[in-house]
This record gives C-alpha cells, sequence and structure tokens, in this order.
C-alpha cells in the first residue's frame, strides 16, 4: 500500500499547530506568528472538513519515496521505506541511528540507486533533471576548503544550472541573509565551524531548490544558530518548498516539522501529521506531581517512564481522568496535574519499541 | 542544463583554483627561470673546447714542444705548456687540476685521476717525433730526407652516410622533451589522485554529487588538471622559443627543430597524460584519506617509468625491437614514439596506430574509472577494493 493514500500527512489543516505551539524561545513564537503564512489558510488534504481553502495536495505535487529497498552486502539498510512531503510542508525524518535515514535521502538525491522501489516527483519518477532544483545538506558536511566563500557558492549555483549572473546574485542574498557577507572572499578554512555551517545550508540553498533534503541540519550549531536556520526552513516552506529533515533533537523536530516520519530497521514504523499522530495515539501522558514529588496511580494499565530523571506515567486514552485526579488529591497537595497526548518523544519511543 | 556544461564547469572549477595556489605558480615561476638560465649554459658549453695543459719534468728530447703544439694542431686543440723542477711541484699542480698530465723524463705519463686517451696519445706521438728526429739527425739525413720520412701522409675521407649536423641536437632536445614528458605525466597524474582524495576525505564528494554523476566528476577533474599542465607547457614552450632565438649553432635551425620537439611533446602530453590520469583517478577513489593514497599511488609511477628508461635509450637506438614495441604499448607509448619521431625513423603510418592504440586504451579506462568513481565515492572509511567499487556500482 502506498503510503500517501493512508498518511494523514495530507489530510489536515494546519490550523492544528496553534495548539501545540510550544513554549520554545522567544524568536520561534515571534517567528511562526510573523510568518506571511497564516495558520489554517493554506492546507493540503484529500478531505478535510472545516478547511475554508481547499488547496490539496495532490500525488501531482508531492514528493515520496515508495517501497525503498537497499541492501549493502548483507546489511539491510532500507526494507521497502515509504513516506511523502508535500510542498510547503517540513517533515522530520527520524529513526535510531543505523535505521536507514541516510540511506533513503541520498536515495532521493540519486547518490544511491535503490535495489526496488522508486522516488517519485509530481507524479512520477524523479529525474536527474528534477533533482537539478533539489538541495541537499549531507550530515558529512563537506566544502572545498581552500576555496572562497562566495566562489564556492557561485560554483554550486552554477552547476545546478543557474546562469553565471544569477548564481551570483542567489549567493549575495544568501550571504546577507546569514551574516556572511563580509566573509565572502574568506576561505571556507578560515571560517569558524558555525560560520561553516551556514555556508553549508547555503549551498544547499542557493539555487532556489524545491525539494529540501538535510541531514541533521542542527547538529552542531548554537542555539541562536538553530533559530536562525528554524527560521529560515519556515520560510522557504511558506514559499512552497517540500523539506525533509532527520535529527536526533525531538523537541526541536516537534517545535518545527508538521509532518514525521520514524524509520526502524529499514521500514518506517509510523508517518504522518505530528498533531494528528498525537491525538489518535491510544495512550496519554500523564505527568502528576504530588507534595513535590512524582506522583503515579496504582490503578489501570500505567507504565513508567524515566526521561533523564523526570518520571511520567503513560496511561490508555479513555483512562479515567476524574478517578486519577481524586486519588491524586487524596495523597497530597497537587502541585501538576497534566493529562495530554503523547510528546514526539513517547511517539518515538512506542514506535521503535526501544 | 546539459551534462557537457556541468562537465566544463568543474573543469574550470578544477583548472582556477588550483592554477591560483601558490605551489602552481612557484613550479612555474622555477621553471621559466630554468629555462632562461638553459640559455647561457648552453652557450658556454658550446665555447671552443679548453686547451690541454701539459706539465714537463726532468729532460725531454729537443723539439718537444714544437712537437706538442704539432701533434695537438693535428686533433684540433690547442696545448699549454708548464715545466716544474720538480715532481713534487707538479704533482701539486696536478692536485689543483691547474694542468692535466705530467711528463716525467719524456717517458712517464703522470694523470691526477682520470686518464685520457686523446691527450695520452698527443704527448706520445710528440715525444716519438722528437726522438725520431734525434735519430735521423744522428744518421746524417738531410733536411728533404727528414721531411720526406716524417710528413704525415695525406689521406682523403669520406663517409657512407652524410653526417647529420642536427643528430646531436636531436638527440638532445629529445632527451629534455622525454624527461619533461615524464615529469609532467606524474607530476599532473598526481594531481588528479590527490583530487580526488581531497574530495573525498573532506566529503565534498557528496554536495558535488547531488547535483552531477561521477563520470561527469570524473572527466571534468581530468580535464581542468589536463588544462592546467597543458598551460604549464605552453609557458614553457613559449619560455624556450625566446631562449632558442638566442642560440645559433652552426648548420641547424633551432627555432624549426624546437618547434618540432615541443610539439610532439605536447601532442603525447595530452595522450600520455590523460591515459594516466583516469588511472591515478580511479585508484585515488579507492581510497578515503591522503595518508593511504601512496600505496596506491605508487602503481602508476612504477606503470611509467620503464617506458622512461626505453625512451631514454630509444635516443641512441631508435631501432631496437623493445623500442619499436614499447612505442605501441599505451603506458609507454607516449614516451617512447615521441622519441623515435624525434630522431627520424618512425614512419606516419606506425605513429598513427600508436596513437589508436592510445586513444582505445583511455576509452576503456574512462569506462572502467567512471564505474570504480560510481562504487567508490562514497564509501569512505578505509580502502575499497576495485572489484568491490566495480561490484557495487550496478546499474
Amino acid at each position: 500500500m502506498r503510503q500517501i493514500g493512508t498518511s494523514s500527512a495530507l489530510s489536515t489543516c494546519h490550523i492544528h499547530h496553534s495548539a501545540w505551539l510550544p513554549d520554545g524561545p522567544a524568536g520561534y513564537r515571534a517567528h511562526f506568528r510573523g510568518s506571511k503564512r497564516v495558520m489554517g489558510e493554506r492546507c493540503y488534504g484529500v478531505s478535510v472538513p472545516g478547511c475554508k481553502d481547499d488547496t490539496r495536495a495532490s500525488e501531482a505535487t508531492i514528493l515520496s519515496i515508495d517501497a525503498l529497498e537497499r541492501r549493502y552486502g548483507d546489511v539491510v539498510a532500507l526494507a521497502g521505506a515509504s513516506f511523502a512531503v508535500a510542498p510547503g510542508r517540513i517533515l522530520g525524518f527520524l529513526g535510531p541511528n543505523g535505521a536507514g535515514k541516510t540511506t533513503a535521502m541520498r536515495c532521493i538525491l540519486g547518490l544511491v540507486r535503490p535495489d526496488a522501489g522508486e522516488v517519485r516527483w509530481q507524479g512520477r519518477a524523479v529525474t536527474d533533471q528534477d533533482r537539478l532544483r533539489f538541495g541537499y545538506m549531507p550530515e558529512e558536511r563537506g566544502l572545498y576548503p581552500k576555496m572562497r566563500v562566495r566562489e564556492q557558492l557561485v560554483h554550486f549555483g552554477r552547476l545546478s544550472g543557474l546562469s553565471a549572473d544569477a548564481a551570483g546574485e542567489a549567493t549575495d542574498s544568501w550571504l546577507a541573509v546569514l551574516g556572511l557577507a563580509e566573509r565572502a572572499n574568506d576561505k571556507v578554512d578560515d571560517l569558524s565551524h558555525g560560520n561553516q555551517q551556514r555556508v553549508q545550508l547555503a549551498v544547499a540553498l542557493v539555487h532556489d531548490p524545491v525539494v529540501l533534503i538535510l541531514d541533521e541540519p542542527f547538529s552542531g550549531l548554537d542555539p541562536l544558530a538553530v533559530v536562525e536556520v528554524t527560521g529560515i526552513l519556515r520560510d522557504l516552506a511558506d514559499r512552497g518548498a517540500a523539506i525533509v529533515f532527520s535529527s536526533h533533537q525531538l523537541d526541536l523536530v516537534e517545535d518545527v516539522c508538521q509532518d514525521v516520519a520514524i524509520i526502524d530497521h529499514g521500514r518506517v514504523v509510523l508517518s504522518g501529521e505530528l498533531d494528528d499522530l498525537k491525538t489518535r495515539s491510544s495512550r496519554r501522558r500523564l505527568d502528576v506531581v504530588v507534595d513535590g514529588r512524582p506522583w503515579v496511580p496504582n490503578t489501570g494499565s500505567v507504565e513508567i517512564v524515566d526521561e533523564q530523571g523526570r518520571f511520567h506515567s503513560v496511561v490508555g486514552k479513555g483512562a479515567p481522568v476524574g478517578e486519577i485526579l481524586a486519588a491524586a488529591t487524596a495523597a497530597g497537595e497537587v502541585d501538576r496535574f497534566t493529562f495530554e497526548p503523547p510528546t514526539l518523544s513517547d511517539l518515538f519511543r512506542e514506535a521503535v519499541k526501544r | 542544463m546539459s551534462r557537457y556544461r556541468q562537465v566544463i564547469l568543474l573543469a574550470r572549477r578544477e583548472f582556477i583554483q588550483r592554477a591560483k595556489s601558490r605551489a602552481f605558480l612557484v613550479t612555474m615561476a622555477i621553471i621559466v627561470v630554468v629555462v632562461v638560465l638553459a640559455g647561457p649554459i648552453i652557450l658556454l658549453l658550446q665555447d671552443e673546447e679548453k686547451p690541454i695543459d701539459i706539465g714537463l719534468v726532468g729532460s725531454e728530447p729537443t723539439g718537444l714542444e714544437s712537437g706538442l703544439d704539432e701533434q695537438a694542431t693535428a686533433f684540433d686543440v690547442e696545448v699549454t705548456i708548464t715545466r716544474f723542477r720538480t715532481i713534487v711541484e707538479a704533482e701539486e699542480a696536478l692536485n689543483d687540476e691547474s694542468i692535466d698530465v705530467v711528463l716525467v723524463d719524456a717517458s712517464e705519463l703522470v694523470w691526477h685521476k682520470d686518464e685520457s686517451l686523446r691527450t695520452a696519445t698527443i704527448v706520445t706521438g710528440a715525444v716519438a717525433a722528437a726522438e725520431q728526429r734525434v735519430v735521423m739527425e744522428e744518421l746524417g739525413l738531410t733536411d728533404e730526407e727528414m721531411i720526406r720520412l716524417v710528413a704525415p701522409t695525406q689521406m682523403t675521407q669520406r663517409t657512407l652516410v652524410a653526417p647529420d649536423p642536427e643528430e646531436e641536437p636531436r638527440q638532445i632536445a629529445a632527451f629534455v622533451g622525454t624527461f619533461i614528458l615524464y615529469v609532467s605525466i606524474i607530476v599532473f597524474g598526481q594531481f588528479v589522485a590527490v583530487g580526488t582524495v581531497e574530495e573525498k576525505q573532506n566529503r565534498v564528494v557528496e554536495v558535488v554529487l547531488s547535483r552531477v554523476k561521477p563520470a561527469q566528476v570524473l572527466v571534468g577533474k581530468v580535464l581542468g588538471i589536463g588544462a592546467l599542465g597543458l598551460t604549464q607547457l605552453l609557458v614553457l614552450a613559449a619560455t624556450v622559443a625566446v631562449v632558442v632565438s638566442i642560440i645559433e649553432i652552426p648548420d641547424v635551425s633551432l627555432p624549426s627543430l624546437g618547434a618540432e620537439i615541443i610539439g610532439g611533446v605536447i601532442f603525447w602530453f595530452l595522450l600520455g597524460y590523460t591515459l594516466y590520469a583516469f588511472i591515478n583517478a580511479t585508484l585515488g577513489a579507492t581510497v578515503s584519506r591522503q595518508e593511504d593514497l601512496g600505496s596506491v599511488a605508487v602503481l602508476p609511477t612504477l606503470l611509467v617509468l620503464p617506458g622512461f628508461f626505453i625512451a631514454v635509450r630509444a635516443i641512441e637506438s631508435p631501432d631496437l625491437l623493445v623500442v619499436r614495441l614499447a612505442s605501441f604499448f599505451p603506458p609507454w607509448a607516449p614516451m617512447v614514439m615521441p622519441v623515435r619521431s624525434a630522431v627520424g625513423n618512425a614512419p606516419f603510418w606506425e605513429v598513427a596506430l600508436s596513437v589508436v592504440l592510445v586513444l582505445a586504451a583511455i576509452y576503456l579506462l574512462v569506462r572502467i574509472g567512471a564505474r570504480v568513481y560510481t562504487g567508490a565515492l562514497l564509501r569512505t572509511g578505509g580502502k575499497v577494493k576495485l572489484r568491490e567499487a566495480w561490484k557495487a556500482a550496478r546499474n
């Protein structure tokens, strides 16, 4: 079965995001609010009740990977992985180390040829010509160390099909956006680590890609740079790019992505619109603190989760919240009582069963 | 966006980045200086041969000095004569190399280290003539009789093959040309291997490959660095042209000889470099770190070396069987065939056949290289076996 057919990734309005907009850094919220994209105005979906603007993502606009398989000798990297991402959406591609993320991304970029399955773009198998409009930031960062920043960006822009003039203009505008204008004629080698990362991102963006594939784009970035980069990604998505990025920083993915795909052992074990996945989960997160200590109800099916020393319990969707609250109140002074859908980190743990 | 335009862009980057590097500019400067200095040195070597300095100690037959002059004239050299009072003084002068030989009592020749057959012949001839004169005087011969006895027999001479005044300059030029070819093929071939590993090592290759195909990277790199090699040879050629215009050798048209040799060097450089560049790139793609490059880079160096030795041998003996065979063996042909052409014994069809064989080998190496590149460029962490890379690149 094709993932996009069943995925809820395409079936819900953006309006949900207001519900889970995090208490992240002020810049985030400002960015989200100040975004040109007004929440809920655009939506992609098959059939979404209550969605006023019915611009739907159809097969004709999305990027999808279909049942990709790839083995290296005896090692199975991909065992029928599928997911899809639509223009204007950011998909967080998650999975434990060695789950097949990088191989799947390399397949999208044509760096690795799948043994079976295919990458589809706008309703047909992707071509090398299509891929000239794809941008890629590999996990293993790489630039020409002795080449000057501007020269390097112009080179990559032209390699993606831009004219010399267009590549020069795009380079200058990205250097300005990334605060690198003054370093334009420095050799990459002479830049700080953070600035090299910025140049790396600019290389992925210089040709104004319609599909952006980023492997761990936030690793090695300081918190301010993370805000900057997430802002840039949001803007690109707002302008219609389909973005896939892998990350181990689940809280960050939760903040930035509308869609997620979780891969494990070469298979996508969970994918869809993040809010939808959360509400549809059969589990709920119960976080109760009584008399300053974590408190766990002694009834119902309960799993206790230790997240770096912070305990919470996981209960079923239909758990008797009223009774639990009464029990907690009886146990002492309730400092905290939250009953909410699972976090992405809960979903991830459940999906990869570890 | 055509494939070819991308290849040109890749080649352009290789060329510009390397041409700007300090190492390349310094090498160019050194080459120009060496060639410019070579001019005056050749002029100095062209000077008349320096006179033979002979020391005399002890007794000597009368007329020895004029006899030495006569003999030396016959050999087309000059002699200078220094007399020493003791053999010790004479030997000191020998040690200083201010004289070439000492004649003791007209019966012993003392050398510093190396004997010279020609000098020995001149001195013994002069001594013999002086002694003959003494004997003839004792016999009471008239002057006329003495002249008849000692007058040298006049002999006319001819050669079956007309002497070629160009032969020696040709051989020298062929040697220099061979050497330049050999060095250029090795140096620029190594650039290709190093460049390939660099891109792998600093991982930029993954960014590049998200835009172009491995075969394009391979061809772009070989083209760009080849253009750099060609540039260097053209600068060298221009410098040589200037130097040649100030040197004159009798009966030899240096400009046309120079143009012929330089043309041959450039033509065969393009073929030889391309062949070795693809070998180097293919091998370079199988390693991930600069440190590991040595283990594979030695292979092309070992392959090219016999070609160089055979080419040097071919300068003197272009008709040897091994030379003729080597001039058709693609890895060696680019050095051996130009020598055969330069010393003038390669018929056109043989040169053409050799070129075709080298082109065929290059075609084969491009196919192999492109496939190995595809299989090996994204494999990092260690050495990839050629066979593994070959198999990994299923198409």
